[in-house]
């Protein structure tokens, strides 16, 4: 068992917001999750963006779906109540263009039972906010303390990749109140169709996941890891038990797994049993044991 | 009459299945058969208009290649598939072995609604003909049906699956842009001085479906369409494979995998 933020996690592998759904939930024993990450919600409901919104690419895709989704109220009355009656804890990934409508997000929340929210601060698919919040250190301290201010909730903060210094923003966010940290979000990316010579995405941009951007996040999250106290989450590009044993032994206290469910809708749990067996192999009792234990001190 | 028939129960399994036939048709054209028990566990959930994820890749290709169901033999519990290469997964597929083993997932998306004692057509073009063969076997019983499928035409394109269909229905019609087979031009110069329908059933490209759609329209016609759009999962979770739709006065994105990918053709954007 992990004790994230003081919340127990049966153990410690959690789903990346925006990559597991309803339908997910009847392919994979969501009993069986550390904790269950939704889609990012917003105050009031967002069209999205248009398509095509998903390119494949080596290794990885490019999605800009841009956060589609019904909207806090909706959602609390006809969407979190599927989601908590597994008993496994339920993370609230809040998204907003301003900053008002981040705290009202998180206000909206605060009477329902979820567990914890995730502070999207770093979607790139967004125009207003999103990413913009979550590039500068200044304004991403200012997002976060605001959220706390209101929040009931133990805070993640989801960090971009797409920055100069990780290590800036998250010392920014410790600052500002964050309970802990869940990185990476996708790298800004784009994929040209060279029949049509245009973007292949109707954004022109994208975020990049899976595969291709794992070394990318171990060396964030080895960083950043180094750089706060408060627990960091660990994602980008695991696709089996060995890749999160490197974000273990990067840092993270927990992991989440996004892209890997879509090239084959089991593998959450088949890295949960994955890691499993790692521990029991390496007669390794507790995962503390291996979290952070690359670094060179 | 409801041409609406969208299920909200998700009952799609993912498992390995065997191949047991993979077979050139016609050029960059092959047809797969899987023996996949697994997809028969509700049959009303088994539908023309469906289809099913072909986990093809590996580390380097990661997303699976949707695919329709074009034919479903609820005797040998084999699903017949009809694919044209188009890229790298689905040229992986055509090299695929009897007795090769792949992963699936299925069935997916929201087939086309069943019609009874209507005059109905149907109308398919190019690699968009598969799907509407379990649904002509499906209603040309209980329906009076037309079929009306088009192509290219040339070495290239040439019309695929017209026997299957003649098999099923006397009323195939078939036409070519090049008039190398049937007549000469697009599907809808054949149609346009028929007897009209009570509704269209319309797969292919999305010119044609537009046209089709506008058709109908000006006709007082219903219709349903099933149309593709780039996906991830295939099966809800990512939100990726939006389509525009009329939601009241203004629109909503919603999902080709899970809402269709059979819609109300008046209701899209095209
Ligand atoms: C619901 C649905 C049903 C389909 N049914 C059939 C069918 O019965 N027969 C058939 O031949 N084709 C069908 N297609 C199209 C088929 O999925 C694509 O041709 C195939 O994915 C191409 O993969 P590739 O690796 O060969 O090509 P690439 O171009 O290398 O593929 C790259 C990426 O783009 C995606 N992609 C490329 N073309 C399409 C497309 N037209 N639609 C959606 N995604 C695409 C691929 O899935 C992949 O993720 C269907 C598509 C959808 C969405
Ligand atoms: C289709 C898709 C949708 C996503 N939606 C969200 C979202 O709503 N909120 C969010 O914070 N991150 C979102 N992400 C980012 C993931 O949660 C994750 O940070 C990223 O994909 C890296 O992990 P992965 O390589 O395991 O997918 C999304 C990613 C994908 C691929
Ligand atoms: S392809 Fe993922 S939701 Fe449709």
């Amino acid at each position: 068992m992990s004790v994230i933020c003081g919340i127990n996690w049966k153990t410690p592998v959690t789903t990346a917001s925006g990559t597991f759904s309803r339908e997910s939930a009847a392919l994979v024993d969501v009993k069986r999750l550390g904790a269950v990450t939704l889609k990012g919600v917003s105050c009031e409901p967002w069209h999205g963006n248009p398509p095509p919104r998903i390119a494949e690419t080596y290794g990885g895709m490019l999605n800009s779906v841009g956060l589609q989704n019904i909207g806090a109220d909706e959602f609390i009355k006809n969407e979190l109540p599927f989601w908590l009656r597994f008993g496994t804890p339920v993370i609230v990934n809040l998204a907003g263009h301003t900053v008002d409508e981040y705290v009202n997000a998180a206000k909206k929340f605060n009477d329902t039972p979820v567990e914890m929210f995730e502070l999207n601060i770093s979607c790139p698919n967004v125009d207003m906010g999103g990413m913009a919040f979550g590039t500068d250190a200044k304004t991403a301290g200012h997002v976060v303390s605001e959220v706390k201010k209101v929040s009931a909730k133990p805070l993640i903060v989801k960090l971009s990749p797409n920055v100069t210094d990780i290590t800036e923003i998250a010392r920014a966010a410790e600052a500002s109140g964050a309970d802990a940290i869940s990185m990476i979000n996708t790298i800004l990316g784009m994929k040209i169709d060279i029949t049509k010579r245009k973007p292949l995405l109707a954004n022109t941009f994208g975020g990049l996941s899976g595969p291709a951007v794992k070394p990318v996040a171990v060396r964030m999250v080895y960083q950043v890891s180094g750089a706060v106290k408060i627990p960091v989450i660990g994602m980008g590009g695991i696709i089996n038990a060995a890749d999160a044993v490197e974000f273990f032994m990067a840092g993270a206290s927990a992991v989440a797994i996004g892209t890997a469910s879509f090239a084959d809708p089991h593998a959450v749990i088949k890295i949960i049993d994955g890691i499993g067996e790692f521990l029991v192999k390496n007669n390794i009792n507790d995962i503390e044991e291996i979290i952070g234990c690359s670094r060179i001190k | 009459m409801n041409i609406d028939c969208r299920s909200e129960i998700f009952n799609a399994v993912y498992f390995e299945t065997k191949i047991i036939l993979n077979k050139k048709i016609a050029p960059s054209v092959f047809e797969i058969k899987i023996y996949a028990p697994d997809f028969f566990s509700n049959l009303f959930c088994l539908k023309a208009g469906q289809f099913i994820n072909f986990y093809v890749g590996d580390k380097a290709m990661l997303l699976p290649r949707p695919i329709s169901i074009c034919e479903i033999n609820r005797e040998s519990f084999e699903i017949r598939v009809v694919y044209r290469v188009a890229g790298l997964g689905t040229e992986i597929m055509s090299k695929l072995k009897n007795n090769d083993k792949l992963f699936v997932m299925g069935p997916l998306g929201n087939g086309f609604c069943y019609l009874k004692n209507k005059r109905v057509w149907i109308v398919g073009g190019g690699i968009g003909t598969p799907p509407l063969l379990q649904l002509a076997k499906e209603i040309n019983n209980s329906c009076v049906t037309e079929i009306f499928l088009g192509f290219r035409g040339g070495t290239d394109n040439p019309p695929i699956l017209t026997d299957d269909f003649k098999k099923i229905c006397g009323n195939v019609f078939v036409a070519t842009e090049d008039g190398s087979v049937g007549t000469k031009g697009y599907v809808s110069d054949v149609f346009a001085d028929r007897k009209k329908p009570d509704h269209v059933y319309a797969c292919g490209p999305m010119p044609m479906l537009s046209a089709v759609t506008e058709w109908a329209k000006s006709n007082g016609v219903s219709v349903s369409v099933s149309v593709e759009e780039r996906m991830a999962c295939g099966y809800g979770a990512c939100v990726g494979c939006a389509v525009r739709i009329k939601d009241g006065n203004t629109f909503a994105y919603k999902k080709v995998c899970r809402d269709g990918p059979v819609f109300n053709g008046e209701h899209i954007f095209f």
